[in-house]
């Protein structure tokens, strides 16, 4: 195949670009790390239709929607957006489609930006959808033109399982040349999409049809290389760190295998380990793989050791540390490692923090004044995923609990249920429009005496501003729309927020039902981007009496705090936002400077 | 060359993505292999950041604890945080600051604390602020430091001016360069007595 010369790229952008030369023509997804770069780049070409949704279930079903009208389409989230969109994914397998449709799902081993590291290939196994896995960024261009091929060939949907170390990685890539996108023509088939008993019965047994269809396509997904008795069978990532490890290592008698189907597990691997005696299976997350091979040797009535997750551990990324021990259990080496004296150092951590000019910081800050000036002595604040999750942290500590997407108003609602204490729902605008409606549909519906607050910063800020359905739909709108009887809205950078606070706290207690408050001001990051900033503020060391609200309890990162705990604002960080200005008692505080023009509508656009 | 193993740490927000890019773009358009992987934290700033930049014969993209050849330190605490990577024999490249984490009552750390602590291995430093008030950029002007004294066997100067991408980077990068020649001729001077 013509190629052209290898380019320095990101595994996303491999994914993408491998979706372009397989004629992709429709693709959505949300947000999410790490899976958020392929949507963004196939955005740059016009003559494919690729959209953010509002939730990653509406992203698939736009995929699928496509897909039975003939069309190529990719849909893109991370691994927990596969919980969203699994009753939607479920039902596709059953129906099958008649272009092609491949789900990118990345994961997040490890838990960089995640609740959770969950392995997505369980979804595999229990919706009969087959998964392939790429182990670098090469693998994932040319995997994703081959999730493709199946996926038209056999007229299935197929997963793409992607993580952290693939996705985010830059490598020199070989790009195939790009196709023509292929579209759908309306093709109407109700008593094959349309999954009443009658037709569900009947798909499922073509399901089952096609899945042995898939089973012979995979057959031919393993690599080998060497021979010997004792076999280690790599998945995925975990076979680029087997591989460099055997050429380190150069042990004798070992036959690597990787496999890049993972469900199912081609078949031809039977004939692999023919001869062999042991074999250690080494993959991410959970035994999917182990699993099926041990299946296969059973059923075969072969006698085989089959080791896996004993050797390796079931919590975290694969790492080069994590290979060799097991490496070195199994093939009975002595595996030296050059680690340097590691030493307990006195460190402190240093987790994410909101940014300078963050809207969230000053949200919080007020809203723990408001709850306390609106009566309420304690309260639940019943958080949701976005930036505004890191006021978990302290001196915030105001995210209680944080479960999944849209989360804060069902899990208020089950605390007030158990303790009758009026909880505080926390959520982001985008979290809001992605899963957070029905939670306030329930909280009119079974009357929640609840505060809900709603963050909203303009766009999907933590995974990089993508657009939010803020900026085409009013929330206080929305919410009235839905019943919610008192509704307000406020700037957090104003004090008088905190007022707005505790007349909406003291509703709730005299009315016993949700009321809703919007603190609304664009994300930092995006007005700064729209306008360069020319105020500084600075501290009045005469007025300044070290007092430590600043920088102890509001904490914006370019406010650093003297020898004589006096504050000092650090020119460089500060961007001039004015939301330290009110935080200080004593009026120490000011802003310097001319305000740019267009500052305000920034803000607030 | 065999592999190379570069770490970059710094805290977000300060050029740690955008040099590991520069790097591995510079070791691509030689020709080499190379893996670049970037972490992404919960948010977009503040947080602690690492970029591991492996270059050669290589198939993963982690470099491995003791594996790190090349450390560039944005800052004291996270070349601290990720000592445990470094080779014995690794060299590292330090800018001499210090930034406390926003978080309330942190104790304080100083830089004498962290060079006493990275004594066992051979360190550069600079200092990023000065840098930045002469209107340079200090994510560059250490690529030209590390550059001039640990990387000029495996590339040429013009693969960095390619991928360096406008004047005031190259300007930069040519003043880490002249950084590290200083460097080379106290060590020679070393040598001599
Ligand atoms: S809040 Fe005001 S008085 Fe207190 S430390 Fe900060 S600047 Fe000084
Ligand atoms: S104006 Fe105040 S709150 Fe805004 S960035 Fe500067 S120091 Fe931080």
């Amino acid at each position: 195949m013509l190629v052209q010369r290898p380019r320095l790229i990101l595994g996303n952008e491999a994914i993408a670009y491998g979706a372009l030369a397989s004629g992709v023509s429709v693709a959505a997804g949300y947000p999410g790390t790490p899976s958020t770069e392929i949507i963004e780049t196939l955005m740059k070409f016009k003559d494919v239709y690729a959209e953010w949704s509002s939730n990653e279930k509406i992203a698939f079903e736009t995929a699928y929607g496509s897909a039975i009208m003939g069309a190529r389409s990719l849909v893109t989230m991370k691994h927990v957006g596969m919980n969203v969109a699994s009753d939607s994914i479920m039902s596709s397998s059953y129906t099958g489609v008649s272009g092609a449709l491949v789900i990118v799902s990345a994961g997040d081993p490890g838990m960089w930006s995640s609740q959770s590291e969950q392995d997505i290939r369980h979804y595999g196994l229990m919706g009969l959808i087959p998964i392939i896995e790429p182990f670098d960024p090469q693998s994932a261009h040319d995997l994703t033109m081959r999730a493709f091929e199946i996926s038209s060939k056999v007229g299935h949907p197929v997963i793409l399982s992607t993580n952290t170390r693939i996705s985010h990685v830059r490598s020199s890539v070989k790009i195939a040349p790009f196709s023509d996108p292929i579209r759908g023509k309306l093709n109407k088939n109700p008593f094959k999409y349309s999954l009443v008993p009658e037709v569900a019965k009947k798909d499922r047994e073509e399901q089952l049809e096609r899945w042995n269809k898939i089973k012979e396509e995979v057959s031919d997904m393993i690599i080998t290389e060497g021979s010997g008795e004792k076999v280690v069978v790599g998945v995925g990532i975990s076979y680029s760190y087997v591989k460099e490890l055997v050429q380190l290592l150069n042990p004798h008698n070992v036959k690597v295998i990787g496999v890049t189907s993972s469900v199912p597990v081609p078949e031809s691997i039977l004939k692999e380990l023919e001869g062999a005696d042991e074999v250690l299976v080494i993959e991410e997350l959970d035994p999917i793989v182990e699993n099926q091979i041990k299946e296969m040797v059973v059923d075969n009535g072969l006698h085989l050791k089959i080791m896996g997750k004993r050797l390796t551990g079931r919590v975290g990324e694969m790492d080069m540390d994590r290979v060799a021990r097991a490496l070195s259990e199994f093939l009975n080496i002595e595996v030296k490692r050059e680690v340097s004296s590691e030493r307990s150092l006195e460190i402190p951590s240093r987790p994410p923090a909101m940014c300078s000019g963050c809207p969230h910081r000053s949200s919080f800050f007020f809203l723990k004044r408001g709850i306390s000036l609106g009566g309420l002595k304690e309260t639940f604040y019943s958080g949701d995923i976005g930036c505004y999750s890191l006021g978990l942290l302290p001196p915030f500590n105001e995210q209680d609990s944080l479960i999944s997407m849209g989360s804060s108003m069902g899990v208020a609602n089950g605390v007030y249920r158990a303790t009758s204490i009026i909880p505080i729902a926390i959520i982001g605008d985008s979290t809001f429009f992605h899963s957070g409606l029905a939670g306030v549909a329930n909280a009119v519906f079974n009357n929640l005496p609840v505060l809900i607050l709603v963050l909203d910063n303009r766009s999907t800020a933590m995974t990089g501003q993508q657009p939010s359905p803020s900026t085409a739909i009013d929330i206080l709108d929305a919410a009235k729309g839905l019943g919610v009887k008192y509704v307000d809205v406020g700037d957090p950078f104003s004090p008088d927020f905190s007022k707005k606070i505790a007349k909406a706290v003291d509703w709730v207690k005299k009315n016993n039902g949700p009321a809703l408050v919007v603190a609304k001001r664009a994300c930092a990051l995006v007005a700064i981007d729209k306008v360069k900033p020319t105020q500084l503020a600075v501290v009045d060391m005469r007025k300044c009496t070290g007092c430590t609200i600043c920088y102890d309890h509001f904490t914006c990162p370019a406010i650093l705090k003297r020898e004589d705990k006096k504050a000092f604002i650090n020119p460089t960080e500060c961007i001039g936002c004015g939301a330290c200005v009110p935080v200080c008692p004593f009026n120490a505080i000011s802003l310097q400077g001319e305000k740019p023009e267009g500052w305000d509508e920034a803000w607030t656009g | 060359m065999d592999r190379l193993n570069i770490l970059i740490a710094g805290i977000g927000g300060q050029g740690v993505v955008t040099a590991g890019k520069i790097l591995a773009e510079a070791f691509h358009e030689k020709g080499l292999t190379v893996f670049e992987s970037e972490t992404h934290g919960l948010s977009q700033r503040g947080g602690a950041v690492t970029t591991h930049v492996r270059v050669g014969n290589v198939n993963v993209p982690l470099i491995p604890k003791g594996g790190a050849d090349i450390l560039i330190a944005m800052d004291g605490i996270e070349a601290l945080r990720n000592a445990s990577y470094l080779s014995t024999d690794a060299k590292v490249f330090l800018n001499e600051s210090v930034k406390l984490p926003s978080l309330p009552n942190v104790k304080p750390v100083s830089i004498s604390y962290v060079l006493e602590n990275l004594r066992p291995w051979r360190t550069y430093t600079l200092d990023c602020e000065q840098i930045v008030r002469d209107g340079y950029r200090c994510n560059t002007v250490i690529l030209g430091l590390v550059y001039e004294i640990s990387l000029r066997k495996y590339l040429d100067i013009n693969d960095f001016i390619k991928v360096l991408r406008g004047p005031t980077n190259v300007k930069s990068f040519m003043l880490g360069v002249q950084r590290g020649k200083y460097y080379e001729s106290l060590a020679a001077m070393d040598r001599l007595v």
